[in-house]
């Protein structure tokens, strides 16, 4: 048959049968074949055989003495080993009653003597086909069943698996549901905080306009104050002064000189507070004005101050050292006043020159950086006492006496007050009769 | 009074303190120009003067060619008359000249706008005061070409 089936090695077969010139005729049928031929006498000399080597096919004798082929038979199917071989009966006896006897014990064909060999070859044939099969079959059972059992294993362990991940999720789960309840409280915390800090906000822009209206009401307060003062007490400075004069003019010939020198004093201190009242009020609104920030060409404006003071340099010989200056951000008409502060200082303190030498430059050497610019005027004239620098810049402060140079001492003050504004810094260097130095920063960039 | 002869150029001079205007006409007498000033005391009499009412109504003489203006009075102030003078079709001509103790920049402005022709601020120092309104009247009367008509009733 096909010999697919088969082993690969020649089928081995076990013969047992009492009678020696059957058995030796099965074994010549057999052989021719090519089949490995084992004969035996008797069932026990089978049965040790079978144990240990187990055949591909059974042939088996019924008649036999000691054990009869159906004990042989019998014992062949008890032991595990060798239950699942093929026994082909072989038999004189073609009675029914053997022959079912034979398939009841497990045989699985019945051969009667004389038997033919083409009928023998023919069965056994088939019988080892079938049993190569059953093998076969078996075999791919077992397979089978090791595989099923490993697919049960994978899936218990692919079950865990997801059950393990289905505990994770559940858990993950759990854990985001926190975040967000946590998440969830933080965002109501932060609207809180946002509700309070617009709030603040609110009372904040509030408190702003509350106190910038207040500083508009004391702003407007000192200029009321101060236009006052300015109208209210010239008025009758003036009177005093007019009167004076007019009583000086009338008696001249009667007074005597002490009486006239004493009408002088008066009418030179009305001209004299005349003059305070104008300083204090510049002074006050140099504080109180808005600035308005502007570039400003600096030497021109040095050129404009000058030309304000024309009339203070009549007769006066000055020489003029003016350097280029640079441009800055400013408010024009308060730095005018800066420098007609600083030169009239100059021009008025070098009087006792022949000479006077008046320097208006920058300073070179960068400080903090580029953005502010040092400018400094320096005169010949008679300097001052730099054991008193403190008090230079002072109100209504003076370092020479009223006679020796006449002056209300604010103008220093208001040079300060106006650099101050700017975001710069003023100072000063002098000795006695040694001239005078004074220095002013300015930044380059805007200065709010 | 008026006969053919040259008609006295005439100042009106508004001042409410008694002491400013002893001390103005004495200034304005140092310069020979006191003849032809009349004074009112105050911004009612002055507008009552210009515009012929009043206490002033039967006046016959000539508009003054110079105003010389004091900016705080009681009742009517110098802005007051001085903004009906330069909206009159009449009036406006006139130099209105203000004089005053102040300085401040707000009066400056003001009285610029309303047209004032010039503003003089009154020095403490009497003797400046003098040159001062010697100078006025120099420019006003003298230098000053004044409008066609001025001086006419």
């Amino acid at each position: 048959m096909s010999d697919k089936l088969r082993n690969e090695s020649p089928n081995r077969l076990l013969l047992i049968d009492d009678n020696r010139a059957d058995l030796r005729l099965l074994v010549e049928i057999l052989s021719q074949e090519g089949y490995h031929t084992r004969p035996t006498l008797s069932g026990m000399a089978a049965l040790e055989s079978a144990h240990v080597e187990q055949p591909d096919l059974i042939l088996l004798d019924l008649n036999m003495p000691g054990m009869s082929g159906y004990e042989v038979c019998q014992e062949l199917k008890n032991d595990e080993r060798t239950r699942d071989i093929p026994v082909i009966f072989i038999s004189a006896s073609d009675e029914l009653f053997d022959k079912v006897r034979a398939f009841n014990v497990g045989g699985i064909d019945y051969i009667t003597k004389p038997f033919q060999a083409e009928e023998v070859l023919a069965r056994v044939d088939t019988h080892l086909t079938l049993y190569h099969v059953k093998q076969r079959v078996k075999s791919q059972n077992e397979r089978l069943q090791q595989e099923i059992v490993e697919r049960i294993r994978i899936e218990e362990e692919l079950q865990n698996a997801r059950d393990e991940l289905e505990e994770r999720v559940r858990q993950r789960t759990a854990e985001l549901a926190q975040t967000n309840i946590r998440l969830k409280e933080e965002i109501k915390e932060r609207k809180q905080a946002e509700r309070q800090i617009r709030q603040l906000n609110i009372e904040l822009e509030q408190r702003v306009v509350e106190r910038t209206a207040q500083l508009e009401a004391v702003n407007k307060e000192l200029e009321a104050f101060s236009y006052s003062v300015s109208h209210d007490l010239r008025a009758p400075l003036r009177h005093i002064n007019g009167f004076i004069q007019l009583l000086q003019k009338r008696e001249s010939e009667r007074l005597e000189e002490s009486s006239g020198r004493y009408l002088l004093i008066i009418a030179e201190a009305s001209e004299k507070m005349g003059t305070l009242i104008d300083d204090l009020l510049a002074f006050s609104r140099t504080g109180r004005t808005e600035m308005k920030f502007q570039p400003i060409d600096m030497t021109a404006l040095v050129k404009q101050a000058i030309q304000g003071i024309d009339h203070e340099l009549k007769e006066r010989n000055i020489k003029w050292k003016i350097g280029p200056l640079p441009f800055i951000q400013g408010d024009a008409a308060l730095l005018r006043q800066v420098w007609v502060n600083l030169i009239s200082n100059a021009v008025k303190y070098s009087a006792p020159r022949s000479e006077a030498l008046i320097e208006i430059d920058t300073v070179t050497e960068r400080v903090d950086g580029d953005e502010d610019v040092t400018f400094f005027i320096r005169d010949n004239g008679v300097g001052f006492d730099p054991r008193y620098l403190d008090k230079l810049f002072g109100v209504f402060q003076r370092l020479h006496r009223e006679d020796e140079f006449p002056g209300t001492g604010i103008g220093l003050a208001t040079v300060r007050r106006i650099v101050y504004r700017h975001g710069g810094k003023v100072w000063a260097e002098g000795e006695l009769d040694g001239g005078a130095t004074f220095y002013f920063t300015l930044t380059k960039k805007n200065t709010t | 009074m008026k006969t053919d002869s040259i008609p006295t150029k005439k100042i009106l001079l508004v001042e409410d303190d008694p002491k400013d205007v002893e001390l103005t006409l004495v200034a304005l007498s140092n310069n020979n120009m006191a003849n032809g000033v009349e004074v009112v005391r105050d911004g009612a009499e002055a507008l009552d003067y210009l515009f012929q009412r009043g206490d002033y109504v039967d006046r016959q003489i000539e508009q003054p060619i110079l105003i010389l203006l004091d900016l705080k009075m009681p009742k009517v102030d110098g802005f007051e008359v001085l903004r009906q003078i330069k909206i009159d079709p009449v009036l406006k001509t006139i130099p209105v000249v203000v004089l005053t103790s102040s300085k401040e920049e707000q009066d400056i402005i003001d009285s610029y706008n309303l047209g004032v022709n010039a503003y003089v601020v009154k020095p403490v120092a009497f003797d400046e005061f003098i040159k001062a309104v010697k100078r006025l009247g120099l420019f006003w009367i003298l230098v000053n070409e004044q409008p066609p008509g001025a001086g006419e009733v």
